[in-house]
């Protein structure tokens, strides 16, 4: 299994892990810091709240892999933007949190796809690819499973929370007072 | 009076008797009790008053709102969420409700571990009677145990396995199920609802959104206390805040309440300080069911059935066994408990309404120790290392393989343990697999809503933190009245046990 040193700090504040969720963590700051001045797709995607136009396009990959359109139902993570979804939920988390989820993007697209023997970055890799990176992210144990379950947590509860989503999985929502809804 | 962060304008410098910080169970109780007993008393609570009008019952609002870091806190690991409440009425206001009391045995093994020779039964007996009819505790009531409970108790029975009806501190509950997002019907009687506005109408006030950094010790026993007026939401630091006082209650919990102490400068004299952390893990375990089976795990009272049948607590060893407990109403998280991802995962969320989901409670001994940081502006980030020992993880296998049994006695046609690489196992043949069931980060999702132990009672400061009272050893008028001073694990949910010491402790205080 691959060895990957991390500041402390970093693993400390890290995140979103299964039940609790919100953000994975690892932020390699070097790493991160050469993903947050990349550019890309400025115009679609110029009202992010707190994500990088080339983090969202990473969230939206993993998104995408996570929740992939078809199977047991149509509706996936790109049909609702998820990554979108999840930036404008960001300026509500505490810093410490979306330096974690910065980290876990930053890991996933510069270096998980050398676990399973990919070239490129996450990103540009093909659904397939990207699906077998996921999987050697798991196998991997460790700080990569650790990432793997923070963005997994971190798309799941936020498009299954989703009422799109609702009519697929038999959720039938907030049971509040009518003057309330 | 109750002052929001957001109403500071100005740096402050306040006089007060008694500072009470944190806003949970324990801080409370003690901050009643003191308030009712005219004593001058100021509450500082770092997280924001929120109402039932604000509880909008959907999880990816509500948990960045009430929880300490959106509900991510981590083990250093990653193998354990540390769940905290972080709001005015911290825990009590995001808890499933359940009242247990702390056993006999576990009683008589912190007089054997600790010698502790004030906290017995009888002891405790006035503390509970006045909790449990201030927080109305009953049985729950039978029309709010829903298809997930009932599944266990039914089931149990089946079995010959002893189980029973929690007790909750409910009323006027509609079984709407979002208990752990706040309730918007203000029917579970958390301290945001009880004690703290019986404090306020007695006189003491309430500022949250302020954080207490540290402690400055002054002469004659009194105490300055350093403390910064937070932004909302962020947490950034907005505005100093102090306060001359005669006495300290630390209520900040098991995480917290150490972090405070040390950045006072009076850990040297406490060796045991933020060390003998338990955790209490929990795995949850869930069964799919025909689709004729409508479960629906998120209405009603989420953990209201417990099966106790392997509970195994003793003088020696305090609380043991392993138990089961039905849970719900977080639906996002509960679909990220399954395992897998893509399409495989997409057909386990169809499945939604026929999971029965199961808390596996397992009790640990003490085997972990917190460490601090501080941010320059003061945001605190907690270390918080904890050792998994043999003997938890081999009853942990233990529990998932009785209650893997119990699920498919009750119909399950596959039972999911919450881990990413783990089969689901589709028949009772399959539950040896559970000897390769590997507990490591990033597979196995355990979490913990019952930390404990940072700042022990007991007798003396190499083995203490507190003594009998809960004061601080060595230092005169600062207490302790959260988790942090159980000596292990008090029992399978701590807020009436907080509630109790904290009530036992602040008696004796205006007793004395």
């Amino acid at each position: 299994m691959p060895e990957f040193e991390l500041p402390e700090i970093t693993r400390r504040i890290f995140l979103h892990r299964g039940l609790q969720a919100l953000g994975a963590a690892v932020a390699l700051p070097l790493v991160a810091h050469e993903l947050l001045a990349a550019e890309s797709g400025a115009s679609a995607t110029a009202a992010l709240k707190v994500l990088t136009p080339a983090e969202y396009a990473v969230l939206g990959a993993v998104a995408d892999t996570m929740i992939p359109h078809g199977g047991a139902f149509e509706l996936g993570a790109r049909d609702v933007d998820l990554a979108r979804r999840i930036d404008a939920y960001l300026p509500r988390q505490q810093p410490p949190v979306v330096i974690g989820i910065r980290g876990a993007l930053a890991f996933t697209e510069q270096q998980a796809s050398g676990l399973a023997n990919k070239k490129g970055v996450f990103s540009s890799l093909s659904e397939s690819d990207r699906a077998d990176v996921l999987s050697a992210m798991l196998a991997a144990g460790g700080l990569p499973a650790s990432v793997f379950l923070g963005l997994k947590s971190l798309c799941v509860i936020h498009f299954y929370t989703l009422d799109a989503t609702w009519r697929y999985t038999g959720y039938d929502g907030p049971m509040l007072l009518e003057d309330r809804k | 009076m109750i002052v929001q962060g957001s109403e500071i304008t100005k740096p402050l410098a306040l006089r007060t008797h008694t500072v009470v910080v944190g806003s949970g169970p324990g801080g409370g109780v003690a901050a009643y009790h003191l308030a009712a007993a005219g004593v001058d008393t100021i509450v500082l609570e770092e997280g924001g008053r929120h109402v039932a009008a604000e509880f909008n019952q959907r999880e990816e609002d509500m948990r960045p709102m009430l929880y300490r870091d959106g509900g991510s806190q981590m083990t250093s690991d990653g193998m354990v969420a540390v769940l905290q409440g972080s709001c005015l009425g911290g825990g009590s206001v995001v808890n499933v409700s359940d009242c247990v009391p702390i056993p006999g045995e576990v009683l008589a093994h912190w007089h054997k571990l600790v010698g502790t020779t004030d906290v017995n039964e009888a002891a405790l007996e006035e503390s509970y009677r006045r909790v449990q009819k201030s927080l109305n505790v009953k049985p729950n009531n039978k029309s709010l145990l829903n298809r997930n409970n009932l599944l266990l108790s039914e089931t149990a029975t089946k079995l010959g396995w002893k189980s029973h009806v929690m007790h909750s501190n409910r009323k006027g509950c509609v079984g709407s199920g979002y208990c752990m997002v706040g309730c918007s019907y203000d029917a579970r009687l958390g301290t945001n609802l009880t004690y703290l506005p019986w404090a306020v109408d007695k006189g003491a006030t309430i500022y949250s959104d302020v954080r207490c950094d540290r402690l400055e010790k002054l002469g004659g026993s009194k105490y300055r206390v350093h403390a910064t007026v937070l932004e909302r939401g962020s947490r950034n630091a907005r505005l100093p805040l102090t306060i001359e006082c005669e006495r300290v209650v630390l209520a900040a919990s098991s995480i917290h309440t150490p972090a405070i102490l040390m950045r006072s400068g009076f850990g040297a004299g406490l060796p045991q300080l933020g060390k003998n952390l338990t955790l209490q893990p929990q795995l949850g375990v869930i069964g799919i069911f025909d689709k004729h089976q409508d479960i629906v795990h998120w209405r009603g009272a989420p953990q209201s059935v417990a099966v106790h049948e392997f509970d195994d607590n003793s003088a020696e060893h305090g609380l043991g066994g392993f138990r089961f407990e039905g849970i719900g109403g977080l639906v996002g998280v509960i679909q990220a408990l399954m395992p897998g991802f893509g399409s495989e995962h997409k057909r386990f969320a169809t499945q939604l309404r026929q999971m029965s989901v199961t808390q596996l409670l397992v009790p640990d001994q003490p085997s972990g120790e917190i460490t601090y940081q501080w941010t320059d502006d003061g945001r605190v980030l907690p270390k918080i290392d904890y050792v998994m020992q043999d003997e938890w993880k081999q009853r942990l296998m233990l529990g998932m393989h009785k209650l893997g049994q119990l699920l498919f006695e009750s119909g399950a046609k596959e039972v999911a343990f919450a881990h990413q690489s783990f089969p689901v196992i589709k028949s009772p043949d399959e539950l040896s697999k559970i000897e390769q069931f590997q507990i490591a980060p990033g597979l196995t999702v355990l979490n913990s809503a019952h930390n404990q132990g940072t700042c022990r009672m007991g007798l003396t400061a190499d083995t203490s933190v507190v003594d009998q009272n809960l004061k601080v050893h060595g230092l005169d008028n600062v207490y302790v009245m959260d988790a942090s001073i159980m000596p292990t694990s008090a029992a399978t949910h701590t807020m009436i046990p907080i509630m109790v010491m904290a009530d036992r402790a602040v008696h004796r205080m205006l007793d004395s």
